[in-house]
Formats: structure tokens, sequence, C-alpha cells
């Protein structure tokens, strides 16, 4: 993969400062926060109370 | 001797120029060698070629891969982070982009194996199928036949050489990736 040694790290304001996929920060973190969702969907969907069926 | 300083000299650049890849290239010189004998002597009658079974290439891909997946997570983990996100990526396909790189991280030690089973089999197969049909075709064809299998048989040596050579390379850039 290509590293980011000619990459400007000062065009990048705001969020996109650490989160962008052209430094090798960025690419990280990107990955990591994908990561996090899809854990955190994961445990979401997994604790969520399943609704029991009525009998009458 | 001359073989094997070029498949030196070739996995070299791949490996890169860092201190702790010297040596390295002999792990896959002999992964290679090993493959490559393999696939040769089971052209042969009657010779059971190994790298035909799942269980033999899978043992060869897979403790590489399990070895280099396992150093690359404890000992550079960012690098890794980095890698599931190629560079210029546009930002609405990365989470799908990250969900598709872990998914090709994880099935690669089956491609490699499957890639070089499948391929050694493909080959004997036909050798063997248009062999069967020896006994039972009419003389003409006899010549055609016994032409095509001679044909088959410098194609599958063809093969068993590339087909080695595709499983070292592959297997020296994945490890390249890790470091």
């Amino acid at each position: 993969m290509a590293g980011d040694s000619h990459v400007d790290e000062s065009q990048f304001k705001g969020i996109s400062k650490y989160f962008n996929s052209t430094t090798s920060t960025g690419r990280a973190n990107v990955a990591k926060a994908t990561y996090a969702t899809i854990g955190l969907l994961v445990l979401f969907f997994s604790l969520k109370p399943k609704k029991k069926p009525t009998t009458n | 001797n001359t073989l094997l300083t070029k498949l030196h000299n070739e996995f070299k650049p791949l490996l890169g120029e860092k201190r702790t890849n010297k040596g390295r290239t002999f792990l896959f010189i002999s992964l290679f060698s090993l493959i490559l004998f393999n696939n040769f002597l089971g052209l042969f009658p009657y010779v059971f070629t190994r790298t035909r079974h799942l269980v033999i290439t899978l043992t060869l891909a897979l403790p590489l891969w399990l070895r280099f997946i396992v150093f690359g997570w404890i000992n550079n983990t960012n690098h890794i982070f980095e890698h599931l996100v190629p560079q210029g990526t546009p930002t609405p396909l990365i989470p799908f982009i990250v969900c598709i790189e872990t998914i090709r991280n994880i099935i690669r030690p089956g491609t490699l194996a499957v890639r070089l089973t499948a391929n050694i089999i493909a080959g004997h197969l036909l050798l063997t199928l248009l062999g069967n049909n020896g006994p039972t075709i009419t003389q003409p064809l006899l010549g055609i036949l016994i032409l095509a299998q001679i044909l088959l048989l410098i194609l599958e040596s063809a093969v068993a050489v590339i087909q080695s050579y595709v499983f070292a390379v592959l297997r020296t850039l994945y490890s390249r990736e890790v470091n």
C-alpha cells in the first residue's frame, strides 16, 4: 500500500483531519470507527429484548 | 542455483529493505521448491500428487497466514487498520471497503489453497479423462489423442511451475502488507 509521506496534512481541517482516506492515521481511524459501529450494532441487536408472543 | 538466485532477487524487492526481512526470502524459496517438486512428481504415472489435496495446500497456507495475522495485529495494529482502507477511497464507500477488505484478509488462506488444488486437479482430471478413452477409440483418432496428451502434459508442467511461483509470490506480498 502507498505511504503518505508526500501528503500535506495541513490541508485537512476539522474532523477530516482525523478521519480521511489519505493519511495513515486517518485511514486507521476510519477503519477503527467502522469496526466500532459494527460492534455496537451487533451488541444492540443481541441485547435488544425479544418480543414475547401473547398466548390466550 | 541460478533458479534459486533469480528467485531470491525476485522476492527481495517484494519484501522490502528492512533489517528484519533479511533471510526471509529463503522461507518463500523453500515453499516454492516444495510445491514445484510435488507438482512435477505428480505428473508421473501412478504417482500420488500431494498438492491436489486441500489438506496439504491448506497446511502450507494456513499457518503462515495465521502467523502474519497474529504478528501484525499484536505488533503493527495501526498498520493493519491502515491497510483496510486503500489510499484515496471515496468517503461513502469506506465502510463497505473496510468490510470487503476484512473478508478478503480472512479468506486468503482458503483462496491460496484452493487455487493450487483446483489448478492441479483440473489438469490431472483432463489427462485422466482423455487417457481413459484410449482403449475404446479408433486407431486414426489414437494419434490425435496421444498428441493432445503430450500437449496437455507440457501445459501441466508449465502450470506446475506457475502455480508454485504464484503461491510463493502471493505469500511474499501478503507478508509485506503486515510489516
